[in-house]
């Protein structure tokens, strides 16, 4: 059972995470989905419990259909053009049009999605620091990632140094805000993804069901039928969308990763098994938001987190290739002497608190 | 209105008004340098000014090959532009950037 559903409002919607929408861009008026279909599938998440998120184009939507989705709790993802008619929307912002981000208020219970490409990459720091102050929850999505050079990986690794040093300051002066690809891994202790067509399905503005919008807009007929018709049962192959048909995946620890099978099916042509890029990018990722946390020992309340282990692989495919793999806990494998230094530290610091307590008692 | 499918880096007076697939763009990407290889050839020809070499079997292929390259590179932009419901605007053209797959709006 799904726990919420997406719902394109229009097929020109916003795109939010690594696919691309052509149609986003339409000059033509927008043709919305039925307002039968609508009311149908609200009606569904109301007896059922389901959470909706509604995907909306550049254009607002007609009185009817804001009537019909205030009457259900919703999130909507709504593009720039947006912001001010729905002021509570999750706005989607696009890495190249960064010259109009000055136009944002600051706004610190927000939450933003930036989408970058391969050539924002050379300024993202400059980007991602213009909107300090504007977001509680920044999410990043990188689109092409897919076709990422190792010239690329290596500016998107140090431009993500030069953010994790400004959200080390920011935490350092008590500032509460969350980056995925940054603040994520410091708080999981296990895979946390997208799972997508596990914990939620996406209705096309025709009412046919997809795995995620991006199934949908590579081909439309990649369609696991019509939303009422598969809503409440398995489709075939189900379980590999799971983790633990993943082979690769399931021995990784970098836990924020989206775990993308829209692009693993695109790159590898299986739902389970992820291309290189998509793992050197997530492990880039980990370790810059390891070495944010050991900055961040003597912080409150990043002292209390569990040391991020320093690997010997940047894609945990080395592991089933190479001899480092023994079938232990990948992380153990490869902790280094720093990272016994991290956790004998914090026993230090533990037992510390433990006789002050006593001494109190 | 014109098209034109030249990799512009200056962003001066141009306006992000859609987007392509890669895979379309690897198809107007690969109509383009055919076009522009051609284009260059018969310049050569031409310049080098050679009757014989003008009217040769040659020649006549690489103008019959210029001839349907151009009519599909017209016919992508068209599709394209048809699907996805560009903006037209009378004294602009179209560009493509390759790298983004980003579609602009220039004004001539």
């Amino acid at each position: 059972m799904y726990q919420y559903l997406l719902v394109i409002l229009e097929k020109g919607a916003v795109p939010f995470c690594h696919y691309s929408n052509p149609f986003y861009y339409s000059a033509a008026e927008p043709e919305f989905m039925p307002v039968e279909v609508l009311e149908k599938i609200i009606g569904y998440a109301r007896e059922n419990g389901l959470f909706l998120n509604f995907l909306l184009g550049r254009h607002p939507l007609p009185s009817e259909y804001e009537n019909l989705i205030g009457t259900i709790g919703h999130v909507k993802m709504i593009p720039m053009a947006l912001k001010d008619r729905y002021p509570d929307g999750v706005l989607v912002l696009e890495a190249d049009e960064n010259l109009r981000f000055s136009d944002l208020e600051a706004k610190s219970e927000r939450n933003l999605i930036l989408l970058v490409t391969p050539t924002d990459l050379p300024h993202l720091s400059d980007i991602v620091v213009s909107l300090w102050g504007k977001f509680k929850r920044l999410n990043l999505h990188l689109v092409g990632v897919e076709s990422f050079s190792s010239v690329q990986l290596d500016i998107y690794k140090s431009e993500l140094k030069k953010i994790a040093d400004s959200l080390g300051q920011l935490y350092r002066s008590g500032r509460e805000i969350e980056m995925n690809v940054l603040s994520d891994r410091l708080l999981l202790n296990r895979m946390n993804n997208c799972d997508a067509g596990i914990k939620h399905l996406t209705i096309a503005p025709d009412g046919n069901g997809y795995i995620c919008p991006a199934f949908y807009y590579d081909n439309e007929a990649d369609t696991l039928g019509y939303w009422s018709d598969i809503v409440e049962t398995t489709p075939a192959n189900h379980q590999l969308l799971d983790l633990g048909c993943a082979p690769i995946c399931s021995r990784c620890d970098a836990f924020h990763c989206k775990r993308c099978v829209y692009l693993n099916k695109k790159t590898t042509l299986e739902v389970n098994v992820p291309s290189r890029e998509q793992c050197l990018t997530a492990h880039a990722e980990r370790e810059v938001s390891r070495l944010l946390l050991q900055s961040l020992r003597t912080v409150k309340p990043f002292d209390q987190f569990p040391a991020i282990a320093c690997l010997t692989y940047d894609d945990p495919f080395d592991l089933i290739i190479g001899e480092t793999w023994k079938r232990e806990d990948p992380a153990a494998v490869s902790a280094t002497s720093q990272d016994a230094d991290d956790y004998l530290l914090q026993i230090y610091e533990m037992q510390k608190k433990i006789l002050r307590k006593l001494d109190m008692d | 209105m014109d098209e034109d499918t030249k990799l512009c880096n200056s962003t001066d007076e141009r306006r992000k008004i859609g987007k392509v697939t890669p895979r379309e763009r690897d198809e107007i990407s690969a109509l383009f340098e055919r076009k522009n290889g051609l284009t260059e050839l018969i310049k050569a020809l031409v310049e080098a000014d050679d009757e014989a070499l003008k009217n040769n079997y040659f020649y006549e292929k690489i103008v019959a090959d210029l001839g349907k390259t151009t009519t599909r590179h017209q016919r992508w932009w068209d599709r394209c532009a048809k699907q996805y419901q560009w903006e037209r605007v009378d004294g602009h053209i179209w560009e493509i950037d390759f790298e983004t797959c980003n579609i602009f709006l220039r004004k001539l």
